[in-house]
Formats: C-alpha cells, sequence, structure tokens
C-alpha cells in the first residue's frame, strides 16, 4: 500500500531485504555461516561494500552541544584514572520492588550498572522509567536502548528523560529481531538503528557506547564498522563475548588499524549455574573463552568455579591494556537476580570497581 | 466476499492498520486523514455492524506465557479506583497538559497548579515536539499532586513497548490511560517518523483494562460515519472502556444526538465532553477560521468582541460546560486549552484552565 509520507531525512539508503531495515549493516546477528538471525537466507549486507560510511546528513539536527549529565562526567573522570568496571543490572521485567534488593547488592562495587534487553522478557518497564527506579537507588545507570519496539518520537522522548534523570551513558544497539525472543506478535518497528541513535543520545546530553559483535561476520569488517559508529557519536565500543583474550586483542587491534580510538568494554561473562550457562549459549554470535563452559560443568561448586572464572579472565583482559574496562553480565535463575547481582559484585570488587 | 473478509481487507487498506476501525480522522467526504487516500472503513456502515471485540486479540503469545513475563492481569489499582468513583459521582472535570516544553521543571509546576483537577490527561498530540516521555510526565505529575491519566497513542510504540508503558504507568500510580489510535505520523509535528499501529485505541483500552488502570477513550461525533459512531463507542466499551470523551462538538446539539445515540445501543459508558479554553483574540480568530475545527460559535464571538479576552474567555468556557453537563449521560468536562503563541511555557494555559476548573465547581455547587 502506498502511503504518502514527507520525504525520508536519511541519506544512506536502506538495504532492500534486510529484515531490521537497516542503512549501516551488518548487525551483530549474523550466523557463523554469513545467514540472518531471522532468515535462513545470507545477510544482504555481505555482499556489499563494507563499512557502510556515517553520512553527517543523516543528523539533521544542530550540532551536538557537548552538556553531559553529572553521571556522565563522573564516569569520563574514572576512565581517565583506571578501567572502567560494569556489571549487568539483573532484576525481574516489570517488578518495581526488585529494583532495591539488586541495586543494594551491586552499590559500592562498580562504576555503573548496564540495564539491557531480554529475549525472555520483551515487555520490560520503558527505559526512563527504569531510569527513575535506578536512579533512587543512587547507582549509575548505563540504560540499555534499542529501536525495535519504538520509532523515533518515542525514543527521542526517552533520551530527552534519561538526560533529564541523570543517566550517564546510553547503551545503543539496533535490537534483536522480534521474530527472535518470547514476542514475535510485535510489530518490528526499526525507524532508527544503533548509528542513528547515538547521534541523538549524545544531543541529549549522555554518554554513548554501541555493541558490536566481533566474533560475527564479516569478522574482518567490524573493526572499521567500530569506526563508523564513532563518526556517528558514539565514545564507547561494549563488545559481545568475544573468546580468548587474545581473540578480544585482536579485535581492539583492528579498531585501532581502522582508525578508531573508543574504549572497548569486552563483555565477562559471570555463570554461577547450568541455567545461565544455556541463556548465555543461546545469545547470539556469543563466543565464550576456551573451555569456559567445560570447567563449569567440570567443577564441584558452580558457583565458585563460575566466579573464579569470571575474575581470571577479567583480570587477563585489563592486563593486556588494551581495554578500557570490562561489562560483568550473565543469566541469572528466575527469582535469584539478587543473589546473582551479589556475586556480579564480588567480581566486579575484585577487578577494582568502585574504588 | 463475507463480511469478516470485507473488514480484513478495509483493515489491509487503512495506514493505521485498523482493526476496529474508522479512527475519528475520517474527513467529512469520507476522506482519509492522510491525504490523497480513502477512509477503507467509513463508507460502509452496515459492515461496521460486522464489528465486534475479540478478546483474544491482545492476549500474549504462548511463548510469553511460557516464559513467565507475559503482562500480568493486575486487579483494579488505587488511583483508578479513585477515579472511577469520581465518574460514577459524575464530578469529572479533566484537562490536557498544555505543556510543550520539555523541561521538567516546567511539567512539575504545571501538575501542581492543576492539582484541584480530577485528572490530567498527558497525552501525546499531535502538534508535540520535544517532550519527556510518558512515564516520566506522570512521575513528575504525581509528584507534584496531580491525578494523571496518560494519554498513549499506538502511533509509536508497538504492541511489547505499549504493554510495558502501561506496566509502569500503573506501578509509579497514575490512575488511568486514555487509548488513543492517535494521527498518522504524516499529520504530525514529526512526519518523518515511522508509524508504528501495530494496536488500535479499542485493543489499547482492553489491554488498559487488563493492567488494573482506569480505561477511557476518545470518540469524535462530527466524524463519518456519523450513525456510526455512538456504536463505535459501545464497541470500546465491550473491549474495556469505561468513559468516552467526545472531541470538540461545534453546537450542544451534536453532543445531544451522539448521547442519545449511546443510549440505543443499549451501552451505559458515561461521557464527557470537550470545552475549549480560548483566552485571546488571535487564537480564537485563527481556529474559528479552519475549517474542520470545530469551535463553539458563541465562544468565538465572545473572545473577539472583549476586551478582557482572558476572562470572557473563561466565561464562555464555563457556560458552555453548563450546558454540556445539561445532557443526560454526561458525567463531566474535558478542558481543552488553547496556548498563545507567545505563551512560550504553556503555564498561562495553565492558569486558564485552572481558573476555568474553578469557575465550572462554583457554579455546580450553587
Amino acid at each position: 500500500m502506498n502511503v504518502p509520507l514527507a520525504p525520508a531525512a536519511r541519506i544512506a539508503p536502506r538495504i532492500a531485504g534486510c529484515p531490521k531495515a537497516m542503512s549501516y549493516g551488518p548487525c551483530g546477528g549474523v550466523n557463523a555461516d554469513g545467514t540472518c538471525e531471522v532468515h535462513p537466507s545470507p545477510c544482504v549486507f555481505l555482499t556489499r561494500e563494507l563499512p557502510v560510511r556515517w553520512n553527517a546528513a543523516d543528523d539533521t539536527a544542530e550540532a551536538i552541544t557537548g552538556s553531559i549529565t553529572a553521571a556522565g562526567l563522573e564516569i569520563q573522570q574514572i576512565a581517565r584514572r583506571r578501567p572502567l568496571i560494569f556489571t549487568g543490572f539483573p532484576v525481574r521485567a516489570l517488578q518495581s520492588s526488585a529494583v532495591g534488593p539488586t541495586a543494594d547488592a551491586l552499590a559500592g562495587s562498580v562504576d555503573a550498572v548496564l540495564s539491557g534487553d531480554a529475549g525472555r522478557s520483551r515487555v520490560q518497564f520503558p527505559p526512563s522509567y527504569r531510569a527513575a527506579l535506578i536512579a533512587a537507588t543512587g547507582l549509575r545507570l548505563w540504560m540499555g536502548f534499542n529501536a525495535r519496539d519504538r520509532n523515533r518520537t518515542a525514543l527521542e522522548r526517552e533520551l530527552a528523560s534519561l538526560a533529564a534523570l541523570d543517566v550517564a551513558g546510553v547503551h545503543c544497539v539496533t535490537g534483536d529481531h522480534t521474530q527472535t525472543g518470547d514476542r514475535p506478535d510485535a510489530r518490528p518497528v526499526f525507524d532508527l538503528e544503533s548509528t542513528t541513535m547515538l547521534s541523538r543520545a549524545r544531543r541529549a546530553g549522555v554518554l554513548t557506547s554501541f555493541a558490536e559483535s566481533p566474533a560475527a561476520p564479516p569478522i574482518a569488517a567490524r573493526g572499521a564498522r567500530v569506526a563508523e559508529k564513532q563518526n556517528a557519536g558514539g565514545q564507547f565500543c561494549l563488545t559481545q563475548y568475544a573468546g580468548d583474550v587474545e581473540e578480544v586483542a585482536d579485535f581492539v587491534r583492528l579498531c585501532r588499524a581502522a582508525g578508531s580510538a573508543v574504549p572497548v568494554l569486552p563483555g565477562v561473562p559471570l555463570v554461577v549455574d547450568r541455567e545461565g550457562a544455556e541463556v548465555l549459549a543461546s545469545f547470539h554470535a556469543a563466543k565464550l573463552p576456551a573451555g569456559f563452559i567445560d570447567r563449569l560443568f567440570a567443577a564441584r561448586d558452580v558457583r565458585a568455579e563460575g566466579i573464579r572464572l569470571a575474575v581470571d579472565y577479567g583480570r587477563a583482559l585489563l592486563e593486556s591494556g588494551l581495554m578500557g574496562g570490562v561489562v560483568i553480565a550473565g543469566g541469572a535463575r528466575l527469582g535469584e537476580e539478587a543473589a546473582y547481582a551479589a556475586d556480579l559484585a564480588v567480581v566486579a570488587r575484585e577487578l577494582g570497581g568502585g574504588s | 466476499m463475507s463480511i469478516e473478509l470485507r473488514l480484513r481487507d478495509a483493515s489491509a487498506h487503512c495506514p493505521k492498520h485498523m482493526v476496529y476501525g474508522p479512527c475519528g480522522g475520517v474527513r467529512a467526504d469520507d476522506g482519509c486523514e492522510v491525504p490523497g487516500l480513502r477512509c477503507s472503513f467509513a463508507a460502509d456502515p452496515h459492515l461496521l455492524r460486522g464489528l465486534a471485540f475479540a478478546p483474544a486479540d491482545i492476549d500474549p503469545p504462548d511463548s510469553a506465557r511460557d516464559s513467565g513475563d507475559a503482562l500480568p492481569v493486575a486487579p483494579r489499582r488505587p488511583a483508578a479506583t479513585v477515579f472511577a468513583a469520581r465518574v460514577a459521582q459524575g464530578t469529572v472535570i479533566t484537562a490536557d497538559l498544555p505543556v510543550l516544553a520539555a523541561g521538567a521543571a516546567v511539567v512539575s509546576e504545571a501538575g501542581a497548579r492543576l492539582a484541584e483537577l480530577t485528572a490530567v490527561i498527558a497525552g501525546e498530540p499531535p502538534g508535540l515536539r520535544e517532550a519527556l516521555s510518558p512515564t516520566h510526565r506522570a512521575l513528575l505529575l504525581t509528584a507534584a499532586g496531580a491525578t494523571v491519566i496518560a494519554g498513549i497513542t499506538c502511533r509509536d510504540r508497538n504492541r511489547v513497548a505499549l504493554e510495558g508503558e502501561l506496566a509502569a504507568l500503573g506501578d509509579l500510580g497514575a490512575a488511568g490511560v486514555l487509548a488513543v489510535t492517535g494521527d498518522h505520523p504524516s499529520s504530525t509535528a514529526r512526519p518523518d517518523a515511522e508509524p508504528v499501529f501495530d494496536l488500535d485505541s479499542t485493543r489499547l483500552a482492553a489491554l488498559v483494562r487488563r493492567t488494573g488502570l482506569f480505561a477511557a477513550v476518545v470518540e469524535q461525533p462530527a466524524a463519518p460515519a456519523i450513525s456510526f459512531r455512538p456504536s463505535r463507542l459501545a464497541l470500546k466499551a465491550r473491549a474495556g472502556a469505561e468513559l468516552g470523551i467526545l472531541n470538540l462538538c461545534r453546537d450542544i446539539a451534536d453532543l445531544a444526538r451522539f448521547a442519545h445515540g449511546l443510549v440505543e445501543t443499549g451501552a451505559a459508558v458515561p461521557l464527557i465532553a470537550s470545552v475549549p479554553v480560548v483566552t485571546s483574540r488571535a487564537a480564537a480568530m485563527r481556529l474559528g477560521g479552519l475549517p474542520g475545527v470545530a469551535l463553539p460559535a458563541e465562544i468565538v464571538a465572545a473572545v473577539s468582541t472583549a476586551d478582557d479576552t482572558i476572562e470572557a474567555g473563561i466565561r464562555a468556557a464555563t457556560a458552555w460546560a453548563e450546558r454540556a453537563l445539561a445532557v443526560p449521560g454526561v458525567v463531566g468536562v474535558h478542558l481543552s486549552a488553547v496556548r498563545d503563541e507567545d505563551d512560550t511555557t504553556g503555564l498561562a494555559a495553565v492558569d486558564a484552565v485552572a481558573h476555568t476548573a474553578a469557575r465550572i465547581r462554583e457554579s455546580a455547587a450553587a
């Protein structure tokens, strides 16, 4: 059906055949064999010239003001003296009473918490309401933000509120397609995508980050994609789990070779039970360090071994001297989110968080 | 073609993917609010009688139930109970939030000044550009002492995002939600935004009720198919709506005709009549001259000829409200302030609304 619309402002064209209608692909959902996360067909970006260059004309509004929230300034100050230690923020979806216990467990051990998306519970409180709840606990929040469920109008209003609520940073991801996760009935929106949200978030006055999947094809082109996201306004790169320390280091070198200086904060998986291992295994393009799952399942005390593995891996990443910090996260068993948060806090403290 | 198939066809041709159409944007000539299209629902009243609400339309899929994270069906929340009691008493005065700025301080100040109203309806009207998020505004207004009905449209969020908004609004203590489909982006201040329309007002109202919030909806008495409009509100009531706010009518007779038609459907939905609060000559002239804007002639005339336009606007709105409240089935009024161009924060409009509400309460008590 032809609905006449005002001329679109975007300059880089959307690519026909991408289920997320992306311009700046490929996303992190490309399978190892080059197929799409929702289609058995090959990702349409893999046959194109990459990276897709950031076109500043996509940023239709006035120049970035340079104002940053108070929490964002604190994060910048910490980043100048040591690596940043972020953790996930495990809570049951739609339960404000769960925020306090998780926050108590993490207070004093982390520099910021990343409140993200979950495939098994797509319905979540809106970002700004989560920010209001978490801000009340005194923790610095790094808010996960995706383009799947809201168009640019709704996203920009969320960003305005996130800045007003003193969020430290916004993690701009395109988001999994609705065909993955527990709500395939919802309409996929994807009016914006990671790259086009970054400039908007910067304008709103928050620090920005983006995701990259170092282990997803086209692996060699991922560094250049990071450089383009930096051009679009991205300030930190939070990676998907990307394998052994040397593999992550190779990715950082790939970014540097492509001209990107953004600090890279790789994911450090913390698994304390078998359910957590299963959740982790379900993540698209996640690559765990060699032997990780085997060591975990061989251990008599899975929880103690999981904490030990996370601390060792995190420490090795930081000792490489190439990382801007780490993000410790993983899957919590339903109903045991606060206990899992306490384990996250142990790892975070060991790695120097909160100091 | 069966009626069911023809309805599905109408839905497929609607730029807002309405299932329970037609929306309130239908022009007098059956044209769509999106220029160049014709309304696929309005032309055939016989077809519209085939519409029936199916609760399964808003059920989450099995996958969401299996994961244990489907939107929970909640009992009526305390703030919703209080508002429902005011509706039952027939003493409702609501108002739009005429604040167009994105500043938290202005929203809080407006909330404090409107705390005496039965509820502030904080929505996302088509002219709004920069704004805070719906839940953030509801938090600010509630903290300032106002009762909040959040106006939520289906324009900018899919059903997953909408369910999250409803859960948050219930959690933060909003009384209810005004469930509207919303204008197509092509007729808003954000024409470049992707039109989402995963749900429509009828299905959203049903979700609102499931969440334990008070469910209000809008109906447009003057839009085609005019004879079907009361039945459409009755349909929304079957889906869960508990209150119908009628858009501006040019004439009390239009209001009375709609209220009478609603009685004939057998649905006992309480009604609220919209009352424009116009306090400047420029606004009266500008709106009075626009086709399709149903501004009552009395109000335009009163404000256009007065020396003290604010007092004249408040008095004219109060008089109109008294006449509307005399119509059987009308339990209250919804004040809609027309903001002056030089009222940059909207707080002057907020004050005009607050004064009008006080005047209406005095006159009702007398």
